[in-house]
């Protein structure tokens, strides 16, 4: 079991992190409470050691993603649409919400990918190693989920 | 468009107020301390208990105090009063709700429930195709638990040896909070351990896909999935992705039995 100051520690460090996947994912802040508690409760409770902070960091995105699909699974509830979702504190802009829009039309599974690439930064190998996918199939979901946003939000020459 | 996505990422943060709520719940379901109590305090408790007592005698009896959990796959759970007696048994599965149709476990001891419920999914064919029988067993009552883990095992090593059975077993704690999400996945405790294990390394796998699965399967998968891994590699060192059997809030040690030797 894991102290409350390495709780604290792993809140600070990932709290924002798992919170993105969960706006991803669920419908409502409610759920997206459950899930991220119970990341976190996972966590402290998790008694192995990891390797490395970049270790650690892929386990909380895999059981975050888990978490997430395990609460629509036991809960019968519909993904994430984005006029369901509630914003707090503030509704974004108007190009925040194209771009929201955007993502939240393609599958979730694109949705991961895009998150993982665009913001975290990995690249599609280390995309592949952390959710156990093949490299080709992380490709594969990139490249459609860049087509798919291009169309919707545009693009130039620097996003390729 | 790169930026763009970027941004919109950006703006989405943790609450402070979701921070805090969750450092509260950890409190209270990990790092609760037991606070220090006056002689006055004590008396007043203690006169307070004995009320109680005397009112809720009749009411202890159908009062859960631990919960037996045996997954043979059929799947089931048994909840078992202070006095050691079955309350209530439910099935995790179709295969358990068949099985309970045809025992009555109601008021038995639990070693005698455990052992009339091994000896039918021995005879009903359940044990050749997983031979493994995983049991886990939760009560907040710490001074008991050995003592109840103990008397499982024995019963266990009986009804394999009087059955002849070479099939193997695994029985152990696991705290309130591992049992509680089990039960709403409509699993046992041993298999969300199991699936949460085959999740770590493979994240098509879900609780509803894996449900049907014996716990010997789900093992088996996750450790070709970890042998597959190990090619890839390695953004996780040395595929030490699975989380460990046993780990997810319980504490103690596992007893196991091969069925030709009481250990």
């Amino acid at each position: 079991m894991r102290s409350e100051a390495e709780a604290h520690r792993a809140l600070a460090l990932y709290a924002d992190m798992v919170r993105r996947i969960c706006f991803i994912r669920l419908q409502n802040h409610a759920d997206v409470e459950d899930v991220f508690q119970e990341v976190f409760l996972k966590y402290v409770l998790h008694d192995k050691a990891f390797q490395s902070d970049v270790h650690e960091k892929a386990w909380f995105i895999r059981v975050s993603i888990n978490a997430c699909k395990d609460s629509l699974k036991r809960l019968f509830r519909k993904e994430s649409s984005l006029d369901q979702l509630l914003w707090e504190p503030a509704a974004p802009d108007e190009d925040k919400k194209e771009v929201w829009a955007a993502v939240f039309s393609l599958p979730p599974k694109y949705r991961d990918v895009v998150y993982l690439f665009y913001y975290e930064g990995y690249s599609a190998v280390e995309i592949s190693d952390i959710l156990g996918k093949r490299p080709n199939t992380i490709y594969t979901w990139l490249h459609r989920a860049k087509a798919e946003l291009k169309v919707l939000l545009g693009g130039d020459d620097e996003d390729e | 468009m790169n930026r763009r996505i970027h941004d919109a990422f950006d703006d989405i943060h943790a609450e402070a107020q979701l921070k805090e709520k969750t450092m509260q719940t950890l409190r209270e379901k990990v790092y609760s301390k037991p606070r220090k109590l006056s002689f006055a305090r004590v008396a007043a408790l203690t006169a307070a208990l004995l009320t109680v007592l005397a009112f809720a005698a009749s009411g202890l009896y159908f009062t859960p105090s631990a919960y037996i959990d045996l997954d043979v796959n059929p799947s089931l759970s048994m909840a078992v009063n202070r006095f050691g007696r079955i309350i209530s048994a439910d099935s995790l599965n179709k295969e358990s709700a068949n099985l309970l149709l045809e025992t009555d476990l109601y008021n038995k001891p639990y070693d005698l429930g455990l052992q009339t419920v091994l000896n039918a999914a021995i005879t009903g064919g359940y044990l050749e195709e997983s031979s493994l029988i995983s049991i886990t067993l939760q009560t907040n009552d710490k001074e008991r638990e050995k003592a109840i883990l103990t008397k499982l095992e024995s019963t266990v090593a009986n009804s394999l040896q009087s059955h002849h059975s070479s099939a193997e077993s695994e029985i152990y704690p696991v705290s309130k909070d591992l049992l509680e999400t089990a039960h709403q996945l409509e699993v046992s405790p041993a298999k969300y351990i199991a699936i949460s294990e085959l999740q770590a390394v493979d994240e098509t796998a879900t609780v509803e896909s894996c449900a049907h699965h014996s716990i010997s399967e789900l093992r088996e998968r996750t450790q070709h999935q970890e042998r597959n891994s190990h090619g890839q590699k390695d953004c996780n060192g040395n595929g030490d992705t699975t989380e460990e059997r046993g780990n997810e809030g319980e504490k103690g040690h596992r007893y196991k039995n091969n069925g030709n030797a009481h250990h």
